[in-house]
């Protein structure tokens, strides 16, 4: 057998899973060659130490930690109707419960990107404010404010600085101060000036 | 609580009726894989804990995805949903650990996080502490170089002793299939061997 192919089938030696012919074959080259030896030598010591891992299942049946940790439809049906299951509060069943299933670098990214949008919509609807307001004195007239409610600057000047903002003054009686403002008129623009029609001009013929 | 078997029939049976919209065809499900899954996940993890974390959301993705699990693309005989149910757990133990390994570089440090339970396995009590640390590193290192169905191979093979042929019929796969898987994951442990600086005595 050449030491390539001896190479390949080390594995299957060391597990007892080759055939009758391969096994006298892989023997007879084991005996000469010492690269083959050691490498089973190594292959056997990994395996020696794997099994030191075995578990038999019959056995866990009955482990505490498996049992208090049981799992009913209940309670599969519960967390499957949660969105994000990223979000688990914790084990689902027994009291046991320990360690949450929360992955927090997901709802750290979550929360920033969240942030982003919120940040994002709030430079969005500023700047649109903005610019509406800029164009919106050119074409349209403010809502007037009602008589009732117009500050008067002698009596604005007069408020004492515990007064709130809102708070409505009333009309000053005809002789108290120059406030009495008439009514107020609508606002007309004057950035465009109102387009005078042409005259003809007469023609003086020749 | 004792884990019953299940006839494939039966298993098969169970999913239909759970389709029919009876969930509660799916505990002799839980029943049965429960233990065995357990036993599965310790072994490739180590640690109770973490075991019982994974194997929290096996069940969980089984019970959303069985709707829409294929019978008959895994698994000729036994039982059908086995390679289906043991490729969740092992594809979520290896992110688990993959996700570990990544921490544990980011950290720069060389201790690990998560606390190994050294009395978990019966055949180990014998060993030093150390001899048990080196093993368990030495099987978490070869499962990082490794996909799912080497993963399984592996366990099967090096840890519980199966063999192709059983695993094979497990796992609806050839022995052939098998056999190259094996062999795959046994380089792997051969360079992890080598990489833990571990030598024949």
């Amino acid at each position: 057998m050449r030491h390539k192919r001896a190479q390949m089938l080390l594995g299957d030696y060391a597990a007892d899973e080759l055939t009758a012919t391969e096994y006298q074959e892989l023997s007879r080259h084991l005996q000469e060659c010492t690269i083959c030896q050691k490498d089973l030598a190594e292959i056997k010591q990994i395996r020696a130490r794997l099994r030191s891992f075995t578990l038999p299942a019959a056995e866990l049946a009955t482990d505490p930690d498996l049992i208090s940790n049981s799992f009913t439809v209940s309670t599969l049906v519960e967390h499957a109707k949660m969105e994000d299951a990223d979000l688990l509060p914790g084990r689902m069943l027994g009291a046991n419960s320990r360690r949450p299933v929360r992955r927090p670098l997901t709802l750290l990214i979550a929360a920033v990107f969240t942030l982003f949008l919120l940040l994002s919509t709030v430079t969005i609807f500023a700047v649109v404010t903005s610019n509406t307001n800029s164009t919106a004195g050119l074409h349209t007239a403010p809502t007037p404010t009602p008589h009732s409610e117009q500050r008067c600057p002698t009596i604005a000047s007069s408020l004492t600085p515990t007064s709130t903002p809102d708070t409505v003054v009333s009309t000053p009686r005809p002789g108290e101060g120059n406030c009495l403002m008439s009514t107020p008129t609508p606002w007309l623009p004057t950035a465009t000036p109102t387009p005078t029609p042409l005259t003809p001009t007469r023609i003086s013929t020749p | 609580m004792e884990s019953a078997d299940i006839p494939d029939a039966e298993e098969l049976d169970l999913v239909k009726r759970f389709r029919a919209g009876n969930i509660d065809a799916f505990q002799p499900l839980v029943t049965y894989y429960e233990s065995r899954l357990f036993a599965y996940l310790l072994q490739m993890l180590g640690n109770k804990e973490n075991a019982l974390d994974i194997l929290q959301e096996t069940f969980l993705t089984v019970f959303q995805e069985l709707a829409s699990w294929k019978i008959g693309l895994t698994g000729t005989t036994g039982h059908p949903l086995a390679p289906w149910i043991y490729r969740i757990a092992t594809n979520k133990a290896l992110s688990f650990l993959r996700k570990q390994a990544v921490r544990e570089q980011r950290s720069q440090s060389a201790k690990r996080q998560d606390h190994i339970d050294h009395d978990i396995f019966p055949a180990q009590h014998n060993s030093s502490l150390e001899e048990r640390y080196i093993t368990r590193e030495l099987l978490r290192l070869a499962l990082l170089k490794l996909n799912t169905e080497e993963v399984i191979c592996l366990i099967a093979h090096f840890v519980d002793g199966e063999r192709y042929s059983e695993i094979g019929m497990r796992l609806g796969l050839s022995s052939e299939a098998v056999r190259k898987r094996t062999q795959r994951a046994l380089v792997a442990l051969r360079r992890a061997y080598q990489e833990l600086g571990l030598e024949v005595p």
